[in-house]
């Protein structure tokens, strides 16, 4: 009780030491014109408040980073739910009747049923919330999952094999001489394939071609990484950029 | 001490991190940048399209959300410059729903630059949901997968989308994608099926998996990152924020170059050390 | 009728996802746009589901004070301060188009990107970390892998190229050669493992999407 207590204060002092540090900085840059009071330079102090507060985690786990993150997962919630009705359910499920009526009946019923099966399919899911009647969400799942499924087949066999199968039997000798990217590529296809084929034994001759391919593999991660590395600091660069271009204004 | 080394405060590295990125922005220097073939055949794809006769049109499909903004946002820029400037008609789309206002408003401000008009030179569509399933559906029926725009006009009466009836109607498709829900899925539900001209704009994480698709044609171009990004503003000579950027970008690999490097010393010098106790 | 109808459906629909794609009909054209824009809509209700679920997730935990329920309140502020402006909808209420966004927009510019682009940024400073204490050469493998990565890390970037011209050119033959082949040979294994996949779905003998009581 007593530990939850201190906890308690701390935190507060932590809270009240945050916001009056906000308070002083965006007050000086506001005082020397550098953020201009406005819809726009409200916004950036508010953006640069919550990138402070989300990267004070880096030093430890703290109740200003809670509150930036919990509030943030309210906002992408409701962004989510307004995005989808209004690109979705608004023109497709509501606004679509429109353009039902007509002269023709089949076509009428036709262009009905194209609204009314997927939104009764959609909306038998939420009998998951009736544990009697739970066991009907499984037919959508089965519908979605399914037809997925299905057609997964077919596009996948297209562009993951037959696409894919073609390149990777070029010509190794021309009469220009050995095509060494054409080895490389070949080699590493097959090496790579056998080390993932587990139904033979890895020793003697497959052991070493399995062994080649886990070379090829290690250099793929390896390369693999270096990218990773190059993606998240870019994104690093984004938010020193904004912190120190647009709220405080040290870069040009 | 080696042992002082290895077990340093991890807040130490976070901190020379952060230098290593900030700093490059303070002190400016040159680098060159070099435009590789994936992104030089994105550029002149573009050039070879507004050579038509009715302009050409491009499918900017913005398969991303703002947790890549800082990557991509440059490249789309560059890329909706490039065609802007040459009269390319560009059509957004999004497959990720997060992204739907970054894409309407980075499609607004590049219209406003070269005062293009809306349903006219360029559309924003907005989001549907389904990803695989809209790829293939649009290619098969564009009005029908997306009946509107984001302003609710009706797409089969907007001057640039009313003679666009399946994909085969758009001269070049590019997703901008940060992973599923983008290149791939285009490649598999749509592309592979319709044999269009199709590339790719990717965070640099997705990049190495993309190669397998350059070769075999399936994708003819690739702009990968926010090094990709500064190439293309290179190449349609227009610096901007990833051409800037590529300074921080070197210095924070050369940074953890040494980290990682500075490492394995330590590690081999304590593993020697520890070989000698243990004879003795 | 609990097991057996939804089992049906998935191979009906199975059969129908395959043969549609092999049949070059107008009719088996007019059926695969009617199902896969069906099914989009379908799968925006069923997002909702998830939107309800994260909800009652933290309704619960403020309903039973777990620690850290005050936080709890902070994503019903959130969610409430964001859904408010959005189905207001400048005035035009959640009925009509959003033609502009008005407020939407300045949430989302300086509220939810920032918070997004931050959380994953966070990510450099971890790899960093993770790369000085772990990335060690401890064995040929790892020695590979880690003269790969410092390669590639350090051809990508355009200092590498001032420093010598063949460190790009080093790095971009790692990712179109052994890179590229260890990634096809990967696509042949994922492909490989949908179509099984896809095919024990069909027939019934993977049933994990029916709740586990299958």
């Amino acid at each position: 009780m007593e530990a939850n207590q201190s906890n308690l204060k701390k935190d507060s002092i932590v809270i009240v030491l945050f916001f009056l540090a906000l308070i002083v900085v965006n007050g000086i840059l506001v005082g020397t014109g550098k953020l201009k009071f406005g819809t726009e330079g409200f916004g950036i102090m508010v953006a640069a408040a919550l990138t402070i507060a989300l990267y004070s985690f880096l030093y430890q786990d703290n109740p200003i980073f809670k509150m930036a993150e919990h509030f943030y997962v309210g906002v992408a919630t409701a962004y989510l739910f307004i995005v989808t009705w209004y690109s979705v359910i608004l023109p497709d499920v509501i606004l679509a009747w429109k353009d039902v009526g007509g002269t023709d009946v089949w076509v009428t019923i036709s262009k009905s049923l194209a609204i009314i099966v997927p939104t009764i399919l959609g909306l038998l899911v939420y009998t998951r919330l009736v544990p009697r009647i739970s066991w009907v969400s499984r037919i959508t799942f089965a519908a979605m999952i399914g037809f997925g499924a299905g057609f997964a087949i077919p596009n996948y066999i297209t562009s993951h094999i037959l696409k894919q199968a073609k390149p990777s039997m070029l010509s190794l000798w021309t009469a220009a001489g050995p095509q060494w990217g054409a080895i490389v590529i070949f080699v590493g296809v097959i090496t790579t394939l056998v080390y993932f084929f587990f139904s033979v034994e890895h020793k003697g001759s497959i052991g070493f071609i399995a062994k080649v391919g886990v070379w090829f593999l290690m250099i793929s991660f390896g390369a693999s990484f270096g990218y990773t590395v190059m993606a998240r600091v870019s994104l690093l660069i984004g938010r020193v950029s904004f912190l120190f271009g647009e709220w405080i204004p040290l870069i040009n | 001490m080696i042992q002082k080394l290895f077990n340093i405060d991890r807040r130490i590295i976070f901190a020379f991190i952060f230098l290593s990125v900030l700093l490059p922005f303070l002190v400016k220097f040159d680098l060159p940048i070099e435009a590789d073939k994936n992104v030089r055949t994105v550029y002149n794809k573009i050039e070879e399209i507004s050579q038509k006769a009715s302009g050409g049109i491009i499918l900017m499909s913005f398969d991303y959300d703002n947790s890549t903004k800082a990557e991509l946002e440059p490249a789309a820029r560059a890329i909706l410059s490039h065609a802007f400037m040459k009269n390319v008609k560009v059509i957004g789309m999004s497959n990720w729903p997060n992204g739907v206002t970054m894409a309407k408003t980075i499609m607004e401000d590049m219209a406003k630059e070269y005062g293009k008009q809306n349903g006219v030179d360029w559309a924003y569509l907005g989001y549907k949901s389904g990803a695989g399933l809209l790829m293939l559906n649009l290619s098969m029926d564009f009005h029908g997968a997306f009946p509107t725009d984001t302003r609710g006009e009706k797409i089969d009466q907007i001057p640039l989308t009313k003679n666009i009836r399946t994909i085969k109607d758009i001269d070049y498709v590019m997703s901008l994608s940060a992973g599923s829900g983008g290149i791939e899925e285009w490649i598999i539900y749509s592309q592979s099926k319709y044999n269009y001209a199709f590339a790719g704009v990717c965070t640099a994480v997705s990049a190495p998996d993309y190669f397998p698709f350059l070769q075999s044609g399936q994708m003819h171009g690739l702009v990968g990152g926010l090094a990709g990004a500064a190439q293309y503003e290179t190449l349609i000579n227009k610096p901007g924020t990833a051409i800037d950027g590529m300074r921080p970008q070197s210095v924070a690999h050369l940074v953890l170059i040494f980290f990682i490097i500075f490492g394995n010393i330590c590690y081999f010098v304590n593993k020697k050390f520890d070989m000698k106790k243990e004879r003795a | 009728m609990k097991k057996n109808l939804p089992l049906t459906i998935a191979f009906i629909m199975g059969w129908l996802g395959i043969l549609l794609d092999y049949i070059p009909h107008k009719v088996s054209e007019v059926l695969m746009t009617s199902i896969t824009k069906g099914l989009m809509v379908t799968i925006a209700i069923v997002a909702f589901l998830g939107l309800y679920s994260l909800l009652n997730m933290h309704w619960i935990k403020i309903k039973r004070k777990n620690a850290g329920w005050g936080y709890s309140l902070l994503v019903f502020a959130g969610f409430f301060f964001m859904l408010i402006f959005g189905l207001y909808n400048q005035g035009d209420l959640f009925w009509k188009a959003q033609v502009e966004q008005g407020m939407v927009e300045w949430i989302y510019t300086y509220i939810f990107t920032p918070c997004q682009e931050t959380m994953f940024s966070i990510l450099a400073f971890f790899i960093a970390s993770a790369a000085y204490r772990t990335f060690r050469a401890k064995s040929m493998e790892a020695g590979i892998l880690l003269v790969a990565a410092v390669l590639v890390m350090f051809g990508v970037v355009p200092i590498s190229g001032k420093i010598w011209s063949g460190f790009p050119e080093i790095a971009q033959w790692l990712l179109e050669y052994p890179n590229m082949a260890v990634k096809r040979a990967i696509f042949f294994g994922i492909a490989l493992g949908v179509v099984s996949m896809s095919l024990r779905i069909i027939f019934g003998i993977e049933r994990s999407y029916m709740g586990g009581e299958g």
